[in-house]
């Protein structure tokens, strides 16, 4: 455990030096909370999360296997590090947009409810950990850009899904309406359902992401 | 005995004859009070001036090997004089130089920092079969071969960065995949290029390897880099390449490390950055302790500071061993077209024949073979490596 938070640290100095963009997209949730202020601070949220996988990007373009390899780190300490990195940079951007989110709700007059929050960040957490469950061993299997494709895909596809059906979702709107209702009413229960699903995808993926980084030695 | 003069060789010529001369008096080929071929005799033989071989005869009666008699020419002088005597001692001096290097590498009463043992790896389209060399402590071992031989395999093999097939590995006694992480901490490594993130600045390199050793030292981290001429607030794209490499031997250095690889870490610098590096390689090993492998295919590095080489061909060694013993293996033949018998043809290794004469290497122990018209000359490390090089590709 001690050498994956050296690997953490390790990724915490690497992206030290993109901290500026970090903040810049610091504003998106404010834009995104004078629209909606569940949905979009999820997205916002989500989005931010995401920026903690431009470590891949910062990894491949400065070719740091080699420091890696390098170092005296095993492979295992060295993915859970980064799977740490991921954890730590989700919770905190969390952190950071939360009073943000309250702030510009506030601004506009539309307060959303505390159990409202809970499902927002459960939801970000839940797709973050979606995302990023396959992003890496993607990532550790095919390199950035193979991996961004890959990535993309899924989005594509459900943008093209949602085209077709948009008449299905118009038919079945009396019942989707009520699904959101149920979902209102237990918004709590859902937020922990999310939160625990996502944490379990990430173990998965971290179980994953071993034995794909050992096999990239072969 | 037979005088050679070689035109690559960096001696002038009058040196080279003075060379041979004190080697064949001291070897006892040239017996006390023999007399030496005349000036003018040899000047003909090697077509050279008289004033040059004049020149060379007078260095040698100065430093009390030979002595001249009016009108009769120049004598071997008796083995008694103290000029002789010192040169003597300073021979036998080279001689146990080599001895105890040869038997650091059989590993007779020396510790091997580094043992590769019959390491393979079967990439399909390439395989390294077999690959055996050792580094002993104190040394600097020299790997070369062309582009694509397998040097950067071998040193990804070496660092765990991929698996080998087959074999062993142990650096400082440890296997390299079972002791992974032990290993690391005694080993520094420079590639061609900085592995570091580029925006990062100099301190924070060192703030980033500190991390992961045991024995780093910040201090010392600092004052090496303000020795090398880092600016610990400058950022690493900003670096010069001889500097980028410098702050990578800094790392290596600030945690003491016993093994040192070097993939190409000499590509791309200046001679002056080049010559600084090779300076602060032979501080490094000064105390017996430490060690270097360096792959590089600019071999004239390692003509200055290896004392092994490993070549590598196609990914197979081709040699391992002193670099005195590759480079006294081989010498370089030229000579007309006319010379160029069936049988010289069939000791040629990468002969070369031109519209003037042809070229080529030849075993040293062929030499007394060869026919007068040739000319030899010494090898050095890149002629072995284009030579060779050139037989092993398909016609």
């Amino acid at each position: 455990m001690t050498a994956a938070v050296k690997m953490f640290r390790l990724d915490l100095l690497t992206m030290q030096v993109y901290l500026k963009s970090y903040m810049i997209f610091m504003v998106y949730p404010l834009l995104f909370a004078w629209w909606e202020p569940v949905g979009m601070g999820v997205m916002a949220g989500f989005m931010l999360a995401m920026l903690g996988g431009s470590i891949f990007s910062v990894q491949e373009k400065n070719k740091l296997e080699r420091l890696y390899g390098m170092l005296s780190i095993s492979d295992s300490s060295l993915v859970a590090g980064r799977y740490l990195f991921l954890l730590v940079n989700c919770l905190m951007v969390q952190m950071a947009i939360l009073p943000l989110h309250i702030l510009a709700s506030r601004l506009i007059g539309r307060m959303p409810g505390g159990e409202d929050l809970l499902l927002a960040m459960g939801l970000s957490y839940f797709l973050f950990w979606l995302q990023s469950s396959y992003q890496v061993p993607l990532f550790l299997k095919f390199g950035y850009t193979k991996m961004r494709l890959w990535v993309t895909l899924p989005f594509v596809l459900v943008a093209l899904a949602f085209g077709f059906l948009t008449p299905m979702f118009k038919e079945a709107a009396p019942s989707i309406e009520t699904w959101f209702e149920q979902i209102h009413q237990h918004s709590l229960s859902l937020s922990l359902i999310l939160l625990a699903l996502g944490t379990l995808l990430g173990m998965i993926s971290y179980l994953i992401s071993i034995g794909v980084y050992k096999s990239t030695k072969q | 005995m037979k005088i050679i003069i070689s035109n690559s060789s960096p001696l002038p010529i009058y040196e080279q004859i003075k060379q041979q001369v004190k080697t064949a008096i001291l070897s006892g080929e040239l017996e006390e009070n023999q007399v030496l071929p005349s000036l003018r005799v040899l000047a003909g033989d090697l077509k050279i001036s008289v004033l040059t071989t004049m020149r060379a005869y007078n260095e040698l009666e100065q430093e009390g090997f030979v002595t001249s008699i009016q009108g009769k020419g120049y004598y071997v002088m008796p083995r008694g004089s103290q000029l002789m005597q010192e040169q003597f001692l300073r021979e036998v001096e080279r001689s146990l130089e080599e001895a105890v290097r040869a038997a650091a590498m059989a590993n007779i009463g020396g510790e091997q920092l580094m043992d590769v043992d019959a390491v393979s790896k079967d990439y399909g389209k390439f395989a390294l079969r077999d690959v055996s060399f050792s580094i002993p402590k104190g040394y600097i071992m020299g790997l070369i071969g062309p582009n694509g031989a397998g040097k950067t395999t071998i040193i990804h093999l070496i660092l765990n960065l991929l698996r080998r097939d087959s074999g062993k590995i142990a650096v400082l006694g440890m296997d390299n995949i079972a002791d992974d992480t032990a290993i690391k901490q005694q080993v520094g490594v420079a590639f061609d290029c900085v592995p570091y993130v580029d925006d990062w600045k100099v301190r924070d390199v060192g703030k980033a390897m500190s991390l992961f050793y045991d024995h780093w030292s910040r201090s010392k981290f600092l004052g090496l880099a303000e020795e090398f001429g880092l600016d610990s607030g400058k950022r690493v794209k900003e670096l010069s390449r001889g500097m980028q490499t410098k702050l990578m031997l800094a790392c290596a250095f600030a945690h003491d490390a016993k093994l040192l690889i070097l993939d190409e870490p000499t590509s791309g610098m200046d001679p002056v950055a080049r010559s600084e590096l090779l300076d602060m390689l032979q501080a490094y090993i000064a105390d017996g302790e430490k060690s270097v492998l360096f792959s590089t295919h600019i071999t004239t590095d390692l003509e200055r500071v290896a004392d092994f080489i490993t070549y590598i061909r196609n990914g197979q060694m081709y040699f391992t061993g002193p670099t005195d013993e590759l480079l006294e293996e081989w010498r370089l033949i030229k000579g007309g077209r006319e010379d160029l018998t069936p049988q010289l043809k069939e000791k040629i290794t990468g002969l070369r024949v031109h519209p003037t004469g042809f070229d080529g290497l030849v075993k040293s122990k062929d030499f007394t073979e060869i026919s007068d018209g040739c000319i030899l000359d010494k090898v050095s490390l890149e002629d072995i490596m284009l030579y060779t090089a050139k037989e092993a590709k398909p016609s």
